[in-house]
């Protein structure tokens, strides 16, 4: 018995399913943002946001058979783990001067 | 060709007035000025009234856009430039007795002034026009602001934002004119005058032209930069300013608001002549409770240049011309009159009329240039008022005979203020400020003589001036009624 | 093209300087890499459009007048960072590294024909920009600046790239052409609506256009001074340009649905970067608002979206770019000093008595402000002026009502500085400025005058 192939198990599912898990994956990343306090959680939800995206290329690339959005994919989390880099780097250095990472302690610019 | 020597002149002497200056500053000013003033008559002598835009030049400025660096002369410009040209020299003369800090600069500011002013009269490009409009802001800008009295910083400020805020209201009209021209757009004054617009369309460019100009002016209620500004400018801003700077709002009426919005005319008209015969009327009874001489003047500036507004709205060619002959003429007085309060504040330290008095036993000859230039105000036939004021009044007359009889309401309040004014500083016993006035200086001397001549030169023989500007305005009129 | 792989590669040669026992090496190659990037940038002018990359980077004169607005800014900015060299904490190699591979991200972002190489300019240069603002280590404010910037950045770049997988599901296509004949053929899906606004609020928060800019303020006033400048002005052109790109190439087809939604951000834009600036103490943190506001003038360009629309935006850009860098030149100089609490000298206040104690600086700056407040015979003049032409050839007068208002409120705030350096009296200690640093004021000052007393000199390059 032959394998199915992948675009062949993803289309098990119907596309308004992928859209709607990604949309609320994305919708959770956004309020994530906005309520948190903690840098780390807020971190952790914007990567949330980016992985809602790629499940979302992925499935349309599916669906298109069309290669272009996984090629995509590749460059979101390449991109994204410069991103953590940089951001844990920054975080880090906030966290050797102030013991904390809680962003309600940053109140140093006024606004 | 003359044209661009008489907007380049000023600005060369300006910058040689600011690297050369040092302490010939005033020398080199006061050449530069009447090399100015020399040339302008030159232009006068070559300007042929009934041949239109005379001596033009043009440009391309912004090639791409169809703005061009244009300007030329008619009967309106050449009123204006001559006495731009006239009063400068003056003015730069009249600060010879003060000794301003950093004088280089000072009379550097007053000729970019005229040069921008001298621009704004002549240019006929719209954005060069608002581009001379606003530019003339600056210097007199500065002048006010470093050189200005106690309070100078905040009157100067709000003066500022006042004025550009107008001036932004050109520039959105201006702007949406300019690409409502065919083909690839023109920003001359004359392709906008040959726009079909909407009658819509007309009202908005008119209250748009309407607040610029009547900030500038200033007209009722956009007043109230005003007569904190004159008071607290040096006098020679002041004089700028009230001399000429606030013709720039009536030119900016008859060469643009008329013409282009002709039919928000109908509309609109009535509201703005109301609006300037309320200036006239509220300007005189306030300057009647003014103690300081100064705002005193500011206050009757406000209320003549009401005048002048109501004669152009009229659309009238009594009102027009009178209008035009009264922007000579106000000049002519406004500056005459700030440079004597000028003379008495040098002296005496005030200029509250309570502490003055009695100067005529001291210095009857300048009681008498006071008495002069207060009768060319105060429209005295056979002065320099009395032409301007008869034929503006006999224009709102036409117009309407209630608002006619209330314009007419400035000559009578007029005197009271003004005779008032001379009363309380020039008769009665001296008091400890004007024991020890001192007589005329040559250069003061230098300054009324030509003042005198020209308050009976206009009142005498206006037909000069009329003559000039008739054939120009009879076009116009032509234009705006069809 | 060619700056791109130039300045890849130079960046790389920079680290490497580094190593070099002399600092002072550092500056010069940088600048001369730049002058290099700048000669190879035109090397292409007026050869029409070149698709590089398979589709992936258009080359033209408009891209290549906006990489060089970009490069003459950064150079301008490389050049007055001498202060590297008093501080041990700094790492110059790795600042002028990092600034030359940001301006790649910003070219990508400038001729990107495919929306990956939007992503990956903008994450270039932005990743660049978060680093550069939290390089003062020690500095509280600097942290803090870096941390709000990287996680508002960050987050934009979600939103952004969820708008980009909504018009790849509608379109089924990553590039701008493809999208524009998806639209063509009419009746375009929902996705594709809402695809456009999460990609337009994305780019949004990049050039900080209200209410996406609440981040602008603090980032602005916490990062070192130098890269607040360069944020300021290469970020927002780049965000512009490809703004303009993404819009014009794309999304004419709809333009009725946009266009509305544009306006109204442009006008909350323009209300609040204006009126909120009025209100500050903190000179940095005006010109952080100030800069929201010119966002503001920007976007009614795009907005009005005429054949005209790409030389405005371009022109505005040169003109607000070089007025803010001599702003930011100016401030320098002044705020060097620190006090106890390690905040510097940035009030109003800083700038008293300027103009006695070094009357170039005091000229400088008064010429940048007026360009920024847009005074004619300032560049800054006619880019409000073709920024207005264009929203009044599309007709909307309202808009241009709004802008007009807020234009003149913005003179009420940059003449406060004016009137501080001129009319107030400060204390007389001498400001010192060295003569390269002068040099560069001197030169964007006189840009600034010449392009606002001749426009058509610029107008006539593109």
């Amino acid at each position: 018995m032959q394998e199915p192939s992948i675009p062949d198990i993803i289309q098990l599912i119907p596309l308004k399913s992928y859209l709607i898990l990604s949309t609320a994956l994305f919708v959770i990343g956004i309020l994530g943002v906005l309520i948190r306090r903690n840098a780390i959680v807020i971190f952790m939800s914007v990567e949330l946001m980016l992985n809602s995206v790629n499940l979302l290329l992925i499935a349309f690339s599916s669906y298109k058979s069309d290669p272009s959005a996984q090629v995509f994919v590749f460059f979101i989390m390449a991109v994204a783990a410069a991103e953590v880099a940089v951001g844990l780097a920054i975080i880090v250095m906030i966290y050797r001067n102030t013991r904390t990472i809680d962003i309600g302690f940053l109140n140093k610019l006024k606004g | 060709m003359l044209t661009i020597l008489l907007i380049l002149i000023p600005l060369v002497a300006g910058l040689l007035t600011f690297f050369l200056g040092g302490s010939n500053a005033k020398i080199i000013a006061l050449a530069g000025a009447l090399a100015e003033l020399a040339t302008a008559v030159f232009a006068w002598t070559q300007f042929d009234p009934a041949a239109g835009a005379q001596f033009g030049f043009q440009y391309d400025w912004i090639t791409a856009s169809g703005i061009s660096f244009a300007a030329s002369v008619d009967g309106i410009s050449m009123l204006l430039v001559l006495l731009t040209t006239f009063l400068v020299p003056l003015i730069v003369l009249s600060a010879f007795g003060h000794n301003y800090q950093n004088p280089a600069t000072f009379f550097a500011l007053i000729l970019f002034m005229e040069s921008a002013l001298v621009g704004v009269f002549t240019t006929t490009d719209a954005f060069l026009f608002y581009f001379f409009f606003e530019v003339a802001l600056i210097p007199v800008y500065f002048l006010a602001a470093v050189w200005g009295g106690e309070n100078r910083l905040k009157v100067t400020f709000k003066f500022f934002v006042y004025t550009i805020f107008g001036s932004l209201f050109m520039l959105v009209a201006l702007v949406y004119l300019y690409y409502q021209t065919p083909g690839t757009h023109s920003s001359a004054i004359t392709a906008f005058y040959d726009l079909q617009l909407t009658p819509a369309a007309q009202g908005w460019l008119f209250w748009a032209f309407f607040i610029a100009f009547a900030i500038k002016m200033p007209l009722f209620p956009f007043h109230t930069w005003q007569p904190d500004t004159y008071t607290e400018s040096p006098t020679p801003a002041t004089m700028l300013l009230a001399g000429i700077m606030l013709k720039m709002g009536v030119y900016g009426l008859i060469r643009i608001l008329l013409p282009i919005t002709p039919l928000a005319l109908n509309q609109w008209g009535a509201v703005a002549i109301v609006l300037s015969v309320i200036g006239i009327v509220y300007g005189s009874i306030i300057a009647i409770q003014q103690r300081d001489m100064k705002r005193l003047v500011a206050y009757s500036s406000f209320a003549h240049v009401g005048l002048m507004a109501a004669g152009v709205f009229s659309t009238t060619l009594n009102g027009m011309q009178g209008a035009l002959i009264q922007m000579l003429a106000h000049g002519i007085n406004v500056v005459g009159m700030f440079f004597i309060i000028d003379i008495i504040f040098s002296r005496t330290n005030t200029r509250y009329l309570d502490h003055l008095g009695g100067i005529t036993q001291k210095t009857p000859s300048l009681s008498v240039y006071f008495m002069i230039m207060l009768l060319g105000s105060v429209a005295l036939p056979l002065t320099s008022g009395f032409v301007g004021e008869f034929l503006l009044l006999a224009g709102v007359f036409e117009y309407n005979n209630w608002l006619g009889a209330a314009a007419g309401l400035t000559i009578i309040l007029g005197a009271v203020y003004l005779l008032r004014m001379f009363q309380k500083s020039m008769f009665g016993a001296t008091s400890v400020n004007t024991e020890h006035f001192q007589e005329l200086t040559l250069s003061e001397r230098a300054v009324l003589i030509p003042l005198t001549i020209m308050v009976f030169w206009i009142g005498i023989y206006p037909s000069t001036f009329l003559e000039m500007t008739e054939p120009t305005v009879n076009q116009l009129l032509r234009f705006i009624h069809n | 093209m060619y700056p791109i792989i130039l300045l890849s590669f130079l960046g790389i040669v920079v680290l490497f300087l580094g190593f070099a026992k002399s600092k002072a090496i550092l500056l010069p190659a940088t600048l001369l890499f730049l002058a290099v990037a700048l000669v190879g940038n035109f090397v292409e002018w007026n050869q029409g459009t070149i698709i590089y990359f398979y589709n992936m980077l258009a080359v033209n004169n408009l891209t290549l007048a906006f990489n060089g607005i970009v490069l003459v800014s950064a150079f301008m900015i490389v050049a007055m960072t001498r202060g590297f060299q008093d501080d041990d904490e700094a790492q110059p190699a790795e600042y002028y590294a990092i600034m030359l591979f940001s301006l790649v991200g910003a070219f990508m972002m400038i001729g990107f024909e495919n929306l990956i190489m939007l992503f990956l300019g903008l994450e270039i240069l932005s990743v660049a920009m978060y680093v550069l603002t939290g390089s003062d280590k020690r500095n509280l404010r600097s942290n803090e600046a870096a941390l709000k910037y990287f996680l508002m950045g960050a987050f934009a770049t979600g939103i952004l790239l969820f708008g980009i997988a909504l018009l790849y599901g509608a379109t089924g296509s990553f590039t701008l052409t493809g999208i524009q004949a998806y639209i063509g053929q009419g009746n375009p899906s929902y996705l594709l609506y809402g695809g456009l606004l999460l990609v337009l609020i994305g780019m949004l928060f990049k050039v900080s256009a209200a209410p996406f800019h609440f981040w602008t303020p603090d980032v602005y006033e916490g990062a070192p001074t130098i890269f607040t400048a360069f944020m300021a002005t290469i970020v927002k052109t780049a965000g512009f340009a490809a703004l303009f790109r993404l819009l014009s190439h794309s999304f004419t087809g709809i333009y009725d649905y946009w266009w509305i939604t544009l306006a109204v951000i442009t006008v909350l834009t323009l209300l609040v970067g204006n009126i909120i600036a009025v209100y500050q103490d903190s000179f940095k943190r005006m010109l952080a608002y100030s800069s929201i506001s010119h966002a503001g003038y920007l976007l009614i360009a795009l907005t009005a979206m005429t054949p005209q629309t790409e030389n405005s935006i371009l022109f505005y850009s040169m003109a607000y770019s070089v007025a803010t860098i001599c702003a930011f030149g100016v401030l320098i100089p002044l705020a060097r000093e620190k006090a106890m609490t390690g905040k510097p000298r940035e009030t109003y206040e800083a700038f008293n008595g300027l103009a006695r104690n070094n009357p170039l600086l005091a000229f400088v700056l008064t010429v940048s402000m007026l360009s920024l407040a847009g005074i004619p015979l300032t560049a800054g003049f006619w880019g409000k002026f073709f920024v207005f032409g264009s929203a009044a050839e599309r007709g909307i007068i309202w808009l241009l009502v709004v802008a007009i208002l807020m234009s003149a409120v913005g003179i009420y705030y940059y003449f406060r500085v004016i009137m501080a350096a001129y009319m107030k009296e400060g204390d007389t200690a001498e400001i010192r400025v060295a003569p390269f640093y002068k040099i560069v004021l001197v030169t964007a000052t006189i840009i600034t005058l010449l392009f606002g007393i001749a426009p058509g000199l610029f107008t006539g390059l593109v």
